[in-house]
């Protein structure tokens, strides 16, 4: 029987070995951990694979923003920020905050929650073409998330530049044609549809 | 005794990793801080990637070749960041001031105390976000953050090699977001052109300093309202009294409830109209004094015929630092402006709305020489059936009348009238004693 136990530095030996599988099993763990990340929070360029239809409800344009599409037209470009606000009455409500730029009518309108806030004059007098967004304000609703607002764009291929993890807690920006639009928690909050012009 | 070293070794290792800040829940999941941050950011990249180009001309849009990742884009979007920071805190301060401004000369001095203090923290907080960014970037990082900042950099290879299919690291973050943003969503050619607001950048700053104000006027407002919802007497204590308190005080208003008497004058003050934005305008503007601004805009009911008579005239006048004679001397010269219009049958209906047309000629006069320009404005009121005692008027420019007005009330009124610098103006009229 005593043949069985194993010599004291025998034992030593094998906690040490074991300890030092350990720690290279916690070094390369933290090494493909500490890449992930990495990988994760590095801008990449993405193709998108398959489209699909949008599983969030377009938003309706609200009245006083009918008409003004119907007397102007849709807007050269436009600007969305979602958000979610406290009423006095201690109930939360989500803010859709935009702003439409007419910068051929030389006007810009901006709109809380449909309603026409103020309306800015827009200084434009290139002699160059504009190339008007190919983007409609009603394409996008609040707290879409990722899938939602590529299939609502028809997205092909963007640019995702994850924030540091300090400024924005999972905060993406997405780069795509004529469009820029950040997520937070894979959820829709800021949105922007580019006017260009030819060189 | 080994197991005890093994487990302080862990906690060691672990420490590396960097831990931030959970986000502040108080059941708001997403704030207008965090979306004006992506926007910001955002165009930092964008604006950040022009200027790159600007400085050095290089074809840096068609050297896009490899799918390894740029050590330095980490440095790129911290950039970005604190570019974006800046932007926001000097975006804040200008708004801010506007805000004040605005509320002293309404007289809200309380108002105006409790915007500048709650501005005075979001800066704070904005600066010492900055801070924590300088101290993130290159030479100030402490060791664990470098030593973890370098296990990502090399880490991550193995995960491009193994990620999802269709994924690229970039080069350069700005010059490739810009690429993509305006050439058509490509990146290996096509038609590249400029964005709009890179042609005139003025353009874009201005649209982020209206959706700033709007979106930072709106968040105090409401912080102030839900503070009087909730009882606190933050600005104004008769604001507070009740009915009864109001008629021992004998400061109890008319109800104004009931038909509306025969010849009931309206006085209308500007309250966010054209002198508020004359006001606003003109602070801190060099060149320009104001001399005065004067304005007579009145309404008298009819009530056999069921309408108004309107009028409105104004007189104002500055002095301009300008070119004052052919040889191109300067010096200060005075211009008057004014203008005078009047219906004296405008129709109230059953809702108690009322539109009218006004057409005049503003006159306009310096240096000897006067002008006329016509000008056409349409205007929408309302005379609250349930209280007549204060008008709600409304200029809407020379746009045309908008649909609907019989939903109006006094409270959504403001908002359906909104408030702008260009030609919608909001009035209220309040019966002359």
């Amino acid at each position: 029987m005593a043949d069985h136990i194993p010599p004291k530095n025998q034992r030593s030996g094998r906690i040490i070995l074991a300890a030092v599988l350990l720690i290279i099993l916690a070094a390369a763990g933290l090494y493909l951990y500490a890449g992930w990340i990495g990988y994760q929070e590095t801008p990449k360029r993405v193709e998108v694979q398959d489209g699909q239809s949008p599983g969030s409800a377009p938003y309706t344009l609200s009245p006083e923003q009918e008409s003004n599409r119907l007397s102007y037209g849709y807007p050269d470009g436009f600007t969305i920020l979602f958000y979610e606000e406290e009423t006095p009455s201690q109930e939360i409500q989500t803010v859709r905050l935009e702003t439409w730029e007419y910068y051929t009518l030389g006007f810009g309108l901006t709109f809380i929650n449909g309603d026409l806030v103020s309306e800015d004059p827009v200084d434009w007098d290139s002699p160059a073409p504009l190339i008007p967004a190919p983007f409609k304000p009603e394409q996008f609703s609040a707290f879409m998330d990722l899938a939602d607002v590529i299939a609502a764009g028809e997205i092909t291929a963007y640019i995702e530049v994850p924030l540091n993890q300090g400024l924005m807690e999972k905060g993406v920006l997405y780069y795509a044609d004529s469009l820029s639009f950040g997520l937070q928690e894979d959820k829709l909050v800021y949105l922007e549809a580019m006017a260009l012009i030819e060189e | 005794m080994k197991a005890k070293s093994f487990a302080l070794f862990l906690i060691f290792t672990l420490s590396l990793v960097p831990l931030y800040p959970a986000q502040a829940g108080g059941g708001i999941n997403h704030t207008l801080d965090e979306a004006l941050l992506l926007m910001y950011t955002s165009d930092a990249i964008l604006f950040g990637a022009d200027e790159e180009q600007e400085t050095s001309q290089l074809p840096l849009l068609s050297s896009i070749t490899s799918d390894e990742p740029n050590p330095d884009l980490d440095d790129d979007t911290m950039a970005a960041i604190l570019q974006a920071l800046k932007d926001w805190r000097n975006e804040l301060d200008t708004n801010c001031n506007l805000l004040i401004n605005k509320y002293r000369s309404e007289g809200k001095d309380c108002e105006a105390d409790r915007i500048k203090a709650t501005c005075e923290q979001y800066r704070q907080q904005i600066n010492t976000e900055i801070g924590k960014y300088h101290d993130l970037r290159g030479d100030k990082r402490k060791s664990p953050t470098k030593v973890w900042h370098f296990l990502k950099r090399t880490g991550k290879t193995l995960w491009t090699k193994i990620g999802p299919v269709g994924r690229t690291f970039l080069r350069r973050l700005g010059p490739e977001a810009l690429q993509i943003v305006a050439s058509g969503g490509s990146l290996s050619g096509g038609t590249l052109r400029k964005l709009v607001k890179q042609v005139a950048r003025s353009m874009g700053r201005e649209k982020i300093k209206k959706v700033v104000f709007q979106g930072v006027e709106r968040l105090l407002k409401g912080q102030i309202e839900i503070l009087q919802a909730a009882g606190v007497d933050i600005c104004d204590p008769d604001a507070e009294l009740t009915k009864e308190e109001q008629n021992e005080l004998g400061i109890a208003p008319d109800s104004g409830s009931g038909p509306i008497p025969d010849g009931t004058r309206w006085e209308c003050a500007d309250v966010e109209g054209p002198v508020a934005a004359l006001l606003e305008s003109r602070q801190g503007m060099e060149g320009v004094k104001t001399n005065y601004y004067e304005f007579d805009h009145w309404l008298i009911y009819n009530d056999s015929l069921s309408t108004l008579n309107y009028f409105y005239s104004y007189e104002n006048s500055e002095d301009h630092y300008t070119v004052i004679s052919s040889d191109g001397t300067l010096g200060w010269s005075t211009l008057v402006w004014s203008g005078e219009a009047e219906d004296t049958s405008v129709p109230v209906d059953e809702y108690g709305v009322f539109t009218v047309t006004l057409t005049w000629n503003e006159k306009r006069m310096e240096l000897g020489h006067t002008v006329e320009i016509p000008v056409t404005h349409n205007r929408w009121g309302l005379i609250p059936p349930e209280n007549y005692q204060t008008v709600y008027l409304c200029d809407w420019g020379p746009r045309a009348m908008p649909t609907g007005l019989e939903t109006l009330t006094p409270e959504n009124f403001k908002d359906r009238c909104g408030v702008t610098t260009l030609g919608s103006w909001y009035f209220e009229c309040g019966v002359s004693q």
